[in-house]
């Protein structure tokens, strides 16, 4: 289900100057443009955020950049985050990198590199948007799946042959070219090939649900 | 006087036996009557002889007081002969003395007027020579039968002798009784000079000796008050021959035999010497001797007194040795009497050290007052509260600047103390001045030096502030680069007004101006510049200093809130150390919050004005300081954090201190540190 809303940048900076003239550059490219003052003026609004990016000064008085980010992360809001460090905030900016943020962008920035990143962010964020969508598509049909023929798929995609399947689960030859037919249908897969690349996605999109709390 | 009785005959009668009786017996009286005139008579002449004979002048007067009757004795008394004054009236001659005519007459009239029938005068009379007799007169009248005056008779007795005797008797009683009182008085006055005697030689120290002059000095006499004086008994001494000498210290001995009158009638010789007394123990006694003649054989002898000046010797070692002290200290000593009334008082001593310090010699100084040494520098508030204190009888310390007789200045240390005496009075003012003019320069080298400090610091400050004012100048730079980027690209695609264009331009240039102003904080901050005073408003500082760390307290995620008085906090201060001194503070509480959850550092700044004075606290919610960091925290180089020197908090005290104000610190009831500054209006009379 991709939003079809133009994507907004959210901009959170407590510096009023900084805050505004980015919002006034930001929008000179024709890009929606939220300001807040600082992370909890947005958590409050967190509802309704749907797509676009986030470009967040590291230094924020009360709840940090970073601790922004864990916080949407956490409930389930997975804009890319775009860190704007001063200068020798490096290892703060790293530390936002390994915790998921899209980018940092170090001040003084020029212009372009920040509406590059913004650019990419909101692009990612599309993609994301897409895959996430697709790998709910894929979910849905696993879900008609039995038991036993989740077992068989997951034996299926990692390359087993159907005696070695039967032997693994205790079940004749044929039994396993059944379950294999109901599977494929069930998936509507057309290729062996296919049904692999969709349990990639599901595996993938499981992960990065799980990355992030295994990082924090 | 004669008097005559005149017998009367009856007449006779009938009876003749009766008259013959009569007759008989008439005749019988007749004979005797005969026979007792006869007697009479020769009684008479018996009389009037023995009248001539008798020593007493007779004299008769008549009736009419005319003289009638002048004895031989009375001639022999007065000169003239009978012949001469019988018949002359009272005071036809000159008879009576004329000092004593007036009594005399008195006497007369008395007679005559019957007041008195005989009376008595004591009186001088004269001579027929014209010298004075004196003479007692005892008068008497002779009246007849009616009471009629018939004459007076008066003997008189020439008591010149008898004057004479008893004018000498009389003296000589009173030459006794004069001689008996002085007698007694004489006996008196000796018997309460002996007594006094007695009592002042039981008494006094003073023991009295005579002694030889010639061998060891042997003693003839020494009062009995020796035994209380030095305890030996008087016999003990006059009986050991050469008792005294051998008592004498031997370094005083020789000293002491040597010195005496070398003639009899000399001056005395006065003699200090140690001599051992009963209890082995040496005391100084002083000894006044005196060269005499003796009464018999001629031969010289020694007498005088000694008296034990131990205490008195002690008191002038002590005086002597204050007296050395005071001489050779190097603070100026000033003693002045107690004159309160303007001028003041009068100096009436100065050590050594004074004149050698100003200048003036005793002859300038003794008499006059403390005054002299001031000029314009001196501080008319201290001679104020010099005089305040004179009045009450305080002791005063006070740091003024004198001048020298030259009129060069130098500062001192000047300590005054009223002296009292026994009754509490205060009798003199002592005055010590110490020359603090090399510790004054040090003084202010070390001020210099302080102030070299504490700039150096507050480079080292700005480093530790660097990057997070480097943030801060980032913020408008970025502003600005912001603003200007988005309107190329509207630019670019022509969609700005000239209205909005101009909007964004004055947003530019606000930012612009915000970069100024860090720049300039940084700037002033770090300059370096001799101290100075001037008026300023305490919360432009704390404005400032909030300026150049909000970026820093923002990177540290604190959050300062400020509590201004609405009052004007205006004072004379060095801007610089006194923002440094909010600075080091602010920089202290983030440390001490920095252990505190994100979102829960909170540094508090106050300002507060009293009437004397403004108080600067910065608070923080910080854990507090444990009682020993409370004592030790503006120690130098003492600090609790891992970065740092340890310097900023002492340096803001010195800061404080040089601004004559305080600085502590308190934990809070909750949590906490207050650092509390304490700036007085009333500054440092000296400016650093």
């Amino acid at each position: 289900m991709v939003s079809t809303a133009s994507p907004t940048v959210y901009v959170i900076d407590d510096d009023q100057a900084v805050r505004e003239s980015l919002q006034w550059l930001i929008e000179s490219v024709g890009l929606n443009v939220q300001t807040y003052e600082n992370a909890n003026a947005l958590l409050q609004e967190c509802e309704e955020i749907r797509s676009g990016c986030l470009v967040v000064d590291i230094r924020l008085p009360g709840m940090s950049g970073l601790d922004l980010q864990d916080r949407l992360q956490a409930e389930g809001c997975h804009l890319p985050v775009i860190i704007i460090t001063g200068h020798g905030d490096v290892p703060v900016a790293i530390r936002a990198m390994k915790a998921g943020a899209f980018d940092f962008i170090e001040k003084p920035f020029s212009d372009q590199v920040l509406l590059d990143r913004i650019r990419e962010a909101l692009k990612e964020d599309e993609n994301r948007r897409i895959s996430s969508a697709r790998a709910a598509e894929i979910e849905a049909k696993r879900k008609l799946l039995t038991p036993r023929e989740v077992e068989v798929m997951d034996l299926v995609v990692r390359g087993r042959l159907n005696k070695q399947i039967a032997a693994e689960l205790g079940l004749s030859h044929k039994t396993i070219e059944v379950h294999r037919a109901h599977v494929m249908d069930k998936m509507q897969a057309q290729s062996l090939a296919e049904l692999v690349r969709m349990a990639v996605v599901l595996e993938q999109e499981e992960e990065s649900a799980a990355v992030a709390p295994k990082l924090n | 006087m004669n008097q005559r009785d005149n017998p009367t005959a009856e007449p006779s009668g009938d009876r003749l036996a009766a008259l013959q009786a009569r007759v008989e017996q008439l005749e019988k009286e007749l004979a005797a009557n005969l026979s007792a005139q006869q007697e009479l008579r020769e009684a008479g002449d018996l009389l009037s002889r023995h009248l001539d004979n008798m020593p007493l002048g007779v004299l008769e007067w008549d009736s009419e007081f005319r003289l009638v009757r002048w004895s031989g004795t009375a001639e022999q008394i007065f000169g003239w002969k009978a012949e001469e004054v019988c018949g002359k009236k009272y005071g036809e001659w000159r008879f009576v003395h004329d000092d004593d005519l007036d009594d005399v007459n008195e006497i007369a009239r008395r007679l005559l007027t019957g007041v008195e029938q005989s009376n008595i005068s004591n009186n001088r009379n004269y001579r027929r020579d014209n010298s004075v007799v004196f003479c007692q007169w005892c008068n008497s009248v002779l009246l007849d039968e009616e009471g009629r005056l018939v004459s007076i008779l008066s003997h008189v007795q020439d008591m010149s002798r008898l004057r004479h005797v008893q004018n000498s008797l009389h003296e000589l009683n009173r030459a006794l009784q004069r001689e008996a009182a002085e007698r007694r008085r004489a006996e008196a006055a000796l018997a309460s000079a002996n007594e006094r005697m007695h009592f002042l030689l039981a008494a006094t120290p003073v023991v009295i000796y005579s002694c030889s002059v010639e061998g060891e000095r042997n003693a003839t006499f020494v009062s009995n008050n020796i035994e209380q004086v030095f305890g030996y008994r008087a016999e003990q001494v006059i009986s050991t021959p050469g008792f005294w000498m051998q008592h004498i210290h031997p370094e005083d001995r020789q000293r002491a035999a040597d010195s005496i009158p070398p003639e009899a009638g000399d001056e005395p010789r006065v003699n200090e010497y140690r001599f051992r007394c009963h209890s082995d123990e040496y005391r100084w006694v002083r000894d006044v001797v005196r060269r005499v003649h003796a009464s018999e054989d001629g031969a010289d002898e020694l007498v005088g007194y000694c008296l034990d000046i131990q205490e008195q010797k002690q008191v002038e070692q002590q005086l002597r040795l204050v007296q050395s002290a005071i001489d050779q200290v190097d603070e100026s000593v000033v003693i002045t009497d107690a004159v309160v009334d303007r001028p003041g008082p009068h100096i009436i001593y100065a050590n050594p050290a004074f004149y050698r310090v100003t200048g003036y010699t005793p002859q300038e100084v003794i008499g006059r007052s403390p005054r002299i040494l001031q000029g314009p520098a001196t501080s008319r508030a201290i001679l104020r509260r010099v005089r305040a204190s004179l009045m009450a009888g305080h002791s005063l310390r006070e740091e003024a600047i004198n001048y020298r007789k030259d009129g060069s200045i130098y500062h001192v240390e000047w300590q005054i103390a009223p002296v009292r005496n026994e009754a509490g009075e205060i009798v003199n003012w002592v005055s010590i001045q110490r020359d603090i003019t090399h510790a004054k320069r040090q003084e202010e080298e070390a001020n210099r030096r302080d102030a070299e400090m504490a700039h150096a610091a507050r480079l080292s400050t700005m480093g530790e502030m660097a990057s997070g004012i480097a943030h801060e100048l980032n913020q408008p730079l970025a502003a600005i680069a912001n603003y200007v980027h988005g309107c190329q690209q509207r630019l670019r695609s022509g969609r700005i007004s000239p209205e909005e264009l101009s909007t964004v331009l004055e947003r530019v240039v606000g930012q612009a101006e915000r970069s100024g102003e860090i720049i300039r904080r940084m700037r002033n901050f770090v300059r370096k510049r001799e101290p100075q005073r001037e008026a300023a408003d305490v919360n432009d500082l704390v404005h400032n200093v909030v300026g150049l760390l909000q970026p820093e307290a923002r990177r540290r995620g604190v959050q300062i809130d400020l509590e201004l008085t609405d009052d004007p906090a205006v004072l004379r201060l060095d801007t610089i150390q006194i923002e440094q001194v909010i600075v080091n503070l602010l920089q202290n509480s983030f440390d001490a919050i920095a252990s505190n959850e994100p979102g829960d550092r909170r540094v508090r700044i106050r300002t507060v004005t009293e009437p004397d004075a403004v108080r600067i606290e910065v608070s923080d919610n910080g854990p507090g300081l444990k009682p020993q960091e409370l004592d030790r925290i503006f120690d130098p180089f003492y600090t609790t954090k891992s970065e740092g020197m340890g310097v900023g908090l002492n340096i803001s005290e010195s800061i404080i201190h040089s601004h004559n104000g305080k600085l502590h610190a308190t934990n809070n009831p909750d949590r906490g540190t207050t650092f509390v500054a304490i700036l007085f209006r009333q500054m440092a009379s000296n400016p650093v």
